[in-house]
């Protein structure tokens, strides 16, 4: 479906006629745009033409951005999605990552230059195939449905590696339990230097779990190294609270799968742990694939000692490093 | 508590209960009641005595008032029975000794008061028998005998020597003898003394017949042991007076030691009752303090509660706020750079026209080389379509214009919602405050699809505090957006010139409010919303604002159907 004189499509959907019509004057010379002023409108769009890209607002009446997405998701899996956000709807913004699955967040005012890149980014993604939903979200269905390019894969948990970086006592025992009881290979440990020492010897760890609270900079940081050295790896953060910047970084640094407050609820842990090792070995299959959860480098600075740690992992292939 | 307080309330009653008891033990062995009892069967035993007495008396003696001695025995039987069925009653029925020792002596006495009777019958005749034999005796001898006075005399004399050895105590005489020999006498005296003789014969024949009876009788009467049965009785009731005063004694000493129990039990009581008190005083000052603690814990609270509701109003306000300010700032930003682009795109046509103008003004005109950028210049319009690009710029700026319009128009909002550059108390146009505070909560407004309907009439100035009233506005705005989402409805917002008055009307098509919640509305903390998106203070915080005005608010609301605010504020 590479077209090299193809312009990439990007739907804008906001309720502010202006704001699209901005948006439109932005892209319109590289882009194929459409506008939509309402969710109903931008589901009404898709349905007629496939779309590469969508970018929301999450703030409209009718229909909140994250909403949309979520339907997006389900619907037209293959169109990146980005998510504009003017004030920070915590709920919204962990929904849009749990349901809506977005490739960014996007802060209300934009600016031009950085919606540009996001949105090229995006539109390159857009090109690699996906997972379908069905196979993520649908237990039942995963198994036998998946899309046009990935296999079909045994949904089973069993032999699977996964490493957990908790400090609480309680939830540590919690997701050993449950490894246990579904033969799922565990690597626990209970800080960055440990779960860095893991990620970096253990080749066959497929999902990481990674507890926020204890030093959320550290541990956005740790995700987001674990992610450009090992992109087949998927993510699922563990918090006490939500907070909606650390959403954000946790999407457009980390591409974190899952974001989740404990207590865990431990029959969505299970299906959620499925749908992460599909993921991880359909990505482990296709190396391409994982540029659809590339990260922006983190802003800031690194943690002592932990771009260290992760120089052996980014080895050869990526030698950037943020300072 | 209670357990201590019903047991010692039972032990008091038991002691009341006892003491009574004794009481009337001690009453019934009064020393005055046991003397008179006494004295009682003293005097009958006198009594028994004098009628054994009376009894010797009664014998051979003609005079003999036989009454008396009935008289005797009838005395005897009523103190008798005093004694028996008044003094002795109680303790007859309490003691069986006792009364076996009274009916012994009622069935002796009882024979003997038979007894007596016969014998006084008999006894009387036989007295004045023997007086008359005495009599005619005498009469006999003075009479002339003639032949016979030996041997009369001779037979009289031998009937006076037996009667008067029947006096002495002989109890028989030889009656039937004695009666053939004056039968054979009889024959032989005198005619004039026959009749005498006659007589004497009867009289000596009743003696006779009588004089048995009545030695029988008087033996019966003075072998009764009726001083030994009283005596028992006495015994008997001595015996039980001193049992009485043992048991007494007894009950006496168990009411002693009952009531050093009691004592001892009061005593522990005290001590406890003692250390409760002394528990509870500690007890009460602890709470006391706790409750102080708590009180002023309370108080900071609720201050930081109302602070805190002032912060999150405040966030809710400058969150809308920003999110208004960040539309308009997203695409005039945005369309700034936009028309840089643009404006780059028709520099590449001015420096082609500059090339045009230069080539035409040059003074050797290269009619050529206008040609050829003329035809360049009309290529790069072409190309830049400059026509859509000048309209496109005209709309970006257009666009931008408003925005700033926009942006300003919010920032004029909140400096008037505020007010923090003016004076507190002020005469203002409410209608100019409702306009603020709408234009503060727009976010809100549109967030849940709320058409705001304005029913504006023309106001007097009223004084008052205006940013306190725009902090009620914006409350009563907020809670009617919030009641009608996410699926809109109307808001009318009216006001009206009342004279002295200014009303002004929030309604709305909301859920609407049962009575109860109604009823709560303006308590501090209650809320309606989600447990952690409110404090529950806001409309506690408008009343107070209200009253702090002098006016009043009236709500009228109807579940599913809406909520209507009335404010009525005073003009001066």
């Amino acid at each position: 479906m590479s077209d090299k004189n193809r312009k990439y499509s990007v739907l804008f959907v906001d309720d502010e006629p202006r704001v699209t019509s901005a948006l439109k004057a932005i892209f319109r010379r590289e882009y194929d745009v459409s506008i939509a002023n309402s969710g109903a409108e931008a589901l009404e769009k898709m349905n007629q033409t496939e779309f590469d890209v969508i970018v929301s607002d999450q703030r409209m009446p009718g229909m909140l951005g994250n909403e949309l997405l979520a339907e997006v998701t389900k619907r037209h899996p293959q169109t990146m999605r980005i998510l504009l956000t003017g004030f920070m709807d915590k709920k919204a913004i962990v929904d849009s990552i749990n349901e809506g699955e977005v490739y960014r967040f996007i802060n209300k005012p934009w600016r031009n230059e950085e919606m540009r890149e996001v949105v090229a980014e995006a539109a390159l993604a857009s090109e690699i195939p996906v997972i379908s939903h069905s196979a993520q979200s649908n237990l039942e269905e995963s198994s036998d449905v998946l899309n046009r390019t990935s296999e079909v894969e045994p949904s089973t948990l069993a032999d699977q590696a996964l490493l957990m970086m908790e400090q609480a006592q309680d939830t540590r025992n919690q997701i050993r339990k449950f490894c246990n009881d579904h033969s799922i290979m565990i690597y626990g440990t209970q800080n960055i230097e440990q779960a860095v020492a893991a990620a970096t010897s253990r080749e066959n760890i497929g999902v990481a779990v990674i507890e926020l609270s204890e030093n959320t900079q550290a541990a956005l940081q740790t995700i987001n190294l674990l992610k450009r050295a090992r992109p087949e790896v998927i993510t699922i953060a563990l918090t006490e609270e939500f907070d909606a910047h650390t959403a954000v970084d946790l999407i457009n640094q980390g591409q974190v799968f899952k974001y989740l407050a404990k207590p865990l609820d431990l029959v969505g842990f299970k299906s959620t742990l499925e749908n992460a090792f599909l993921r991880h070995r359909f990505l482990k299959k296709h190396k391409a694939a994982q540029r659809r959860f590339k990260v922006e480098k983190t802003r800031g600075t690194v943690v002592s000692g932990l771009q260290e740690a992760f120089s052996k992992l980014l080895g050869g292939g990526n030698k950037q490093t943020s300072s | 508590m209670k357990k201590y307080a019903i047991t010692l309330f039972l032990l008091i009653l038991i002691g009341v209960g006892l003491t009574a008891f004794l009481f009337t033990q001690d009453e019934k062995l009064d020393q005055t009641v046991f003397l008179q009892t006494t004295e009682s069967i003293r005097n009958l035993q006198t009594l028994d005595k004098n009628l054994l007495v009376l009894l010797d008396q009664s014998r051979f003696n003609s005079d003999f008032d036989h009454d008396a001695l009935l008289e005797t025995s009838y005395q005897l039987s009523e103190e008798f029975s005093n004694l028996r069925y008044d003094a002795l009653f109680e303790e007859i029925e309490s003691s069986p000794a006792l009364s076996e020792a009274v009916i012994n002596f009622d069935e002796n006495y009882a024979s003997r008061e038979e007894e007596l009777e016969i014998y006084a019958e008999a006894n009387g005749e036989l007295s004045s028998a023997l007086a008359e034999t005495r009599r005619l005796t005498r009469e006999i001898q003075s009479t002339d005998l003639g032949t016979t006075a030996d041997a009369v005399n001779g037979l009289l004399g031998k009937i006076n020597t037996q009667l008067f050895a029947l006096a002495l105590g002989s109890s028989e005489i030889e009656g039937d003898a004695l009666i053939s020999q004056l039968n054979d006498l009889q024959v032989e005296v005198p005619t004039a003394t026959l009749e005498l003789f006659g007589n004497y014969k009867e009289a000596v024949m009743a003696i006779a017949s009588n004089n048995s009876d009545a030695v029988q009788s008087y033996e019966l009467l003075s072998g009764l042991q009726t001083g030994q049965l009283l005596d028992a009785i006495e015994k008997e009731y001595v015996n039980y007076h001193n049992q009485a005063i043992k048991g007494s004694n007894q009950f006496r000493n168990a009411l002693i030691i009952y009531g050093l129990l009691l004592l001892l039990a009061l005593g522990i009581f005290a001590q406890q009752i003692r250390r409760n008190f002394l528990f509870l005083e500690q007890e009460v000052a602890d709470r006391t303090e706790e409750i102080k603690t708590a009180y002023e814990e309370l108080q900071e609270s609720q201050e930081q509660l109302i602070q805190s509701e002032k912060m999150a109003s405040l966030g809710q306000m400058v969150a809308g706020v920003a999110h208004e300010i960040n539309t308009p700032l997203g695409y005039v930003s945005s369309n700034v750079d936009t028309l840089k682009l643009n404006l780059d795109d028709l520099s590449s046509l001015f420096v082609d026209l500059d090339s045009l103008n230069t080539s035409v003004l040059a003074k050797d005109r290269d009619n050529k080389l206008i040609t050829q950028n003329l035809v360049k210049t009309l290529q790069t319009y072409k190309d830049s379509e400059a026509k859509d690009l000048m309209e496109e710029s005209g709309q970006l700026l257009g666009d931008g214009a408003y925005g700033l319009q926009e942006i300003s128009k919010l920032v004029t909002s909140l400096k008037d919602f505020a007010r923090l550059d003016r004076q507190t108390t002020e005469a203002v146009n409410l209608n100019d405050g409702i306009e603020s505070s709408l234009t503060i909560a727009s976010n809100h407004i549109k967030e849940n699809n709320v058409e705001v309907v304005r029913d504006f009439a023309e106001l007097p100035d009223v004084r008052c505090i205006p940013s306190k009233l725009n902090q009620l506005f914006l409350n009563i705005i907020t809670n009617a957006s919030q009641a009608m989402g996410p699926d809109g409805g109307q808001l009318v917002v009216k006001s009206e010139n009342l004279a002295d008055h200014v009303r002004i009307t929030f309604v709305d098509e909301g859920v609407g409010m049962d009575e109860e919640t109604k009823q709560k509305m303006f308590d501090p903390f209650f809320t309606s919303k989600e447990i952690g998106s409110g404090t529950g203070l806001g409309m506690s915080i408008a009343y107070k604002i209200v009253e702090a005005h002098k006016g009043s608010i009236n709500v009228e609301s109807e579940l599913g159907v809406g909520t209507a605010i009335a404010i009525t504020l005073p003009v001066s």
